[in-house]
């Protein structure tokens, strides 16, 4: 879909046609349950934050500008309602001081195919960063963002986000390396 | 670990867990189905019309305090100049001095316009508390014809993205008066609406209401061109059947095979060159109405429809590419 579609698309939506709305939320369902889901690790609870923002969505869009960044936009409204019913519903997060070590025990993994077992060692690995990190880390390398349209998203300053994707990725690199010589090590 | 390596092995990892998870088409369905159940519940932006039993059900809280006199609030003016500037620029709307309190919730009818594509209802909510919406109204006209609403849209004093702590709802319902067969030079119209509050997330609760307005408007006659044209593309036929131009703006007729299943991609140049968009279609039992906005009037000379696109409306996003070009004379 082109951007003059796009924003015919909206256009209806704000006008109200629940088609166009349908349609244009199907052109985004993939990025919008995704992040949810990378952000809570709980499918029913991404489900339920993704209904949440289609709701939110459809009541705000009439004050979406037509040449607005229509995904970060979307991705905003569903960071909010995480971040939301995170704050209802006490979503498992994990302060970093809590955070499980990394575990030596990769008995499961042998079995396992090696793409496996770098997702198992990466999902292990993103488990120590903080809230904060995880959600930049999800917005720029699943979401798709830019740095500055992950600040907007954040509501964050981009040399903030900047450093936090750093630290984030030091954090995680530091790990896997870790990791990686203790498998050569085996 | 390269710095590289790890941001693209993040790339692949989100995207493998992402796909473990997603839910199915089905729930996507249900979840834009559950979408517009909340949206005609919450009869913010678009809507279709409440059922009358609805009412009956309601238990009322009546205390009703008539002929309350207010000015066309700045908050509805701008709103009319936002959605409507055609009307407003023209000063073709009616400004009325209705309102009615029913629990401490006052409904002020404050603005209306009629022409031979749609009716326009503006009027402001207000009350102690601050989140306020109002639900669906019915439109009547004195011979009891129902008018089918299309839209709604909205607009709070202090109106920031997320922020309902406001004290004041603007709103205008648009109806459709394409049904309306003989063309009168002022229609006697019924509003009933109820109010209801606003939650974020969930069903909202009836507040108060019907509020009933009884009012009269001059009727704006547009063009009706009746043209009967088809033109086939991508296999498939299209027919425009009619186009009706008015002050507010136009709406297209047409016909195509399985036109519920399609939302056309609709575009018109005008006489003087200009090129519009359809802004919203509807579906018909036969046929798709597609609406533009604007005054084109007076716009004599030939016009062009163009139908670029036909985009399904299910998940499959099935795309028919055209285009459809219709030519027809305006008088």
């Amino acid at each position: 879909m082109n951007e003059s579609q796009e924003a015919a698309l909206i256009s209806r939506c704000q006008a109200g046609d629940q088609e166009a709305f349908s349609t244009l939320v199907e052109q985004h369902s993939r990025v919008l349950f995704g992040t949810a889901y990378l952000m809570t690790r709980d499918r029913g609870l991404a489900e339920d934050a993704v209904q949440g923002a289609l709701i939110q969505m459809w009541k705000k869009l009439p004050s979406l500008r037509l040449h607005s960044n229509l995904k970060a936009w979307l991705v905003r409204i569903v960071v909010n309602e995480v971040n939301q019913q995170r704050r209802k519903k006490r979503l498992p997060t994990v302060p970093l001081e809590q955070a499980p070590e990394i575990t030596d025990d990769l008995e499961e993994a042998e079995t396992a195919l090696v793409r496996d077992e770098d997702h198992q060692r990466l999902r292990q690995a993103l488990e120590v960063l903080t809230v904060e990190q995880r959600e930049a880390v999800v917005l720029r390398y699943f979401s798709d963002l830019t740095v500055p349209e992950v600040a907007a998203v954040s509501g964050e300053r981009e040399g903030t986000i900047k450093s936090r994707l750093s630290r984030a990725l030091d954090k995680l690199g530091e790990i896997m390396r870790k990791d990686e010589i203790f498998q050569d090590r085996r | 670990m390269d710095r590289e390596k790890l941001e693209q092995d993040l790339r692949n990892h989100f995207s493998a867990e992402v796909k473990e998870a997603e839910p199915s088409r089905d729930w996507w369905h249900n979840a834009i189905a559950r979408i517009n159940e909340s949206k005609h519940r919450s009869r913010w932006f678009g809507f279709m019309p409440k059922r009358r039993l609805a009412w009956v059900l309601v238990p009322v809280l009546v205390l009703l305090v008539g002929g309350t006199v207010y000015g066309a609030s700045s908050l509805l003016s701008e709103l009319f100049q936002k959605h409507a500037p055609q009307i407003e620029e023209a000063g073709l709307a009616q400004e009325l001095d209705l309102s009615q309190t029913i629990n401490g919730i006052t409904v002020s009818l404050e603005r209306v316009y009629a022409d031979s594509n749609v009716v326009l209802v503006g009027f402001t909510v207000s009350g102690p508390d601050a989140r306020y919406q109002p639900e669906v109204g019915e439109l009547f006209t004195a011979d009891g014809q129902n008018l089918p609403a299309m839209i709604g849209v909205g607009s709070r004093s202090k109106a920031i993205m997320g922020n309902w702590n406001s004290s004041e709802l603007a709103m205008i319902y648009t109806f459709d008066t394409s049904s309306l067969k003989d063309v009168p030079s002022e229609l006697s119209l019924i509003l009933e609406a109820d109010v209801a509050d606003l939650p974020i997330i969930g069903e909202s609760q009836t507040l108060a209401g019907p509020f009933r307005f009884e009012f009269d408007v001059p009727f704006h006659a547009g063009k009706s061109i009746d043209i009967g044209q088809t033109v086939e593309a991508a296999g498939v036929p299209v027919t425009l059947e009619q186009v009706v131009i008015s002050p507010w703006g136009a709406r297209a007729v047409l016909q195509l095979p399985n036109g519920d299943k399609y939302m056309p991609i609709v575009s018109f140049n005008l006489p003087n060159g200009d090129s519009v968009n359809g802004v919203f279609s509807k579906h018909m039992e036969t046929a798709i109405v597609q609406y533009f906005t604007g005054d084109f009037t007076g716009q004599a000379g030939v016009w062009t429809m163009i139908v670029s696109e036909l985009v399904s409306v299910d998940t499959t996003q099935q795309r028919l590419a055209g285009p459809w070009v219709f030519h027809f004379d305006v008088p």
